[in-house]
């Protein structure tokens, strides 16, 4: 498996910007971006961090603040991948997510939106073309044997 | 768009762009980001979505400093006949500040005190964004650009809306929201303005959820077109005004 984020975990040299930046530390003290990165750095072992990590945020403020360009939500992110990949359990809405994506190939449903005024909307009854987005012949294919490790 | 005379195009048989699901499959989000740079070929991709924006940059970035990937994404898009090809990614904020520099709007927003909601993706990242991560400006300059009343800087201004907590821990990403709503009022804002469809949905269409979980006073939120929009002369219906769960009535008040 090649490299997918920009995450370099051996340039940190322990200053907390990231941590001092992020969002849910602030909120939960022992979430800590610049612990996790330094564990890493120093061989955790497998599974110690499957549930801490998907209490990220995205909000990439670590990214934007690190002076060594070591980008721990990156990081972050190719842990929660391991974690997946060791069968580690995951949040449910990501699951589902996957299941939508193979069907209909967007992340979400199209629903029917009850509006201010009670009226329940759709593309048409609101006269909006249908879109162009699907999940059809080969595209489905190669998202199915990706899904499956395959690729 | 047509309001501006410009010609925008759906992308014939786009997809999600993977950007959920980075953490869970990256290849998954690499081959779904990278399927949609190709459709678009050569031309001009605009996204109206945070999440896409970084995503696509992200996968644009990625593919151009690691040859390992770049051969996979190649191989990966040929079974579909498709060619790897690199069109120039712009963000919704970028694209109408264009549009709109210089230009008259028919019926400024004068009077209303708007603040801007970037929105994470849309400034942070490992890659060349289109404005100052740290700082950015663009956002107030289209909101002044439609005649409103700017408030440049409001405590939380850069902050996550929590939209992406909502799959792990919604209290978490609901007190989130609510700080953001919180700070906005105390800055005195009329409303809240951005570009981002996630953030939007977090800070608007949850609000009754943060009156009752978190006591937090409603605040109007718009989209970044509806605000254009309503510049423009539009009228409420004609911008989907009546989806939003937010008090925009406030801000429709006294222009109808």
């Amino acid at each position: 498996m090649f490299k997918t984020g920009f995450e370099r975990p051996e340039k940190c040299f322990q200053c907390g910007r990231c941590t001092s930046s992020c969002t849910i530390s602030k909120l939960m003290g022992d979430y800590r971006p610049n612990r996790i990165v330094g564990l890493v750095r120093h061989g955790v072992p497998e599974g110690m961090l499957d549930k801490i990590i998907w209490n990220c945020a995205r909000c990439m403020k670590c990214v934007e603040y690190c002076p060594q360009k070591v980008a721990p939500a990156d990081l972050i992110s190719s842990l929660q991948h391991r974690a997946v990949s060791r069968g580690s359990k995951f949040p449910e809405a990501y699951g589902e997510m996957m299941k939508i994506l193979s069907e209909t190939g967007m992340a979400f449903r199209q629903v029917d939106v009850t509006d201010r005024d009670f009226e329940v909307c759709n593309r048409t009854s609101m006269g909006l073309p249908p879109l162009t987005a699907g999940a059809k012949g080969k595209f489905r294919e190669i998202m199915s044997k990706i899904t499956a490790g395959e690729m | 768009m047509k309001s501006l005379g410009t010609n925008v195009r759906e992308l014939e048989g786009w997809s999600c762009c993977g950007h959920p699901l980075k953490g869970v499959n990256p290849k998954l989000w690499l081959y779904l980001a990278s399927r949609n740079l190709s459709l678009a070929g050569e031309g001009r991709l605009l996204t109206v979505c945070n999440g896409c924006y970084l995503s696509l940059k992200e996968a644009q970035h990625l593919t151009r400093s690691s040859g390992e990937a770049a051969e996979w994404v190649r191989r990966a898009l040929s079974i579909e006949g498709l060619e790897y090809r690199e069109p120039e990614i712009l963000h919704a904020v970028e694209f109408f500040y264009d549009e709109l520099k210089g230009r008259e709007v028919a019926r400024p927003l004068k009077g209303l005190r708007l603040g801007a909601h970037y929105g994470c993706h849309s400034i942070r990242g490992s890659f060349e964004g289109f404005d100052k991560a740290t700082n950015p400006g663009m956002l107030e300059d289209i909101l002044a650009m439609l005649g409103a009343e700017v408030v440049r800087d409001y405590p939380g201004r850069l902050d996550c809306c929590g939209a992406t907590l909502m799959a792990v821990d919604p209290d978490m990403g609901f007190t989130l929201a609510s700080s953001k709503i919180a700070q906005s009022n105390e800055a005195g804002l009329d409303g809240l303005v951005t570009p981002c469809p996630y953030c939007y949905e977090m800070l608007d269409s949850r609000q009754e959820t943060l009156a009752e979980l978190k006591g937090t006073r409603p605040m109007p939120v718009l989209l970044l077109q509806q605000a254009i929009g309503l510049a423009q002369g539009i009228d409420g219906r004609g911008l989907g005004l009546n989806f939003n769960m937010s008090p925009v009535d406030r801000i429709l008040k006294g222009r109808e």
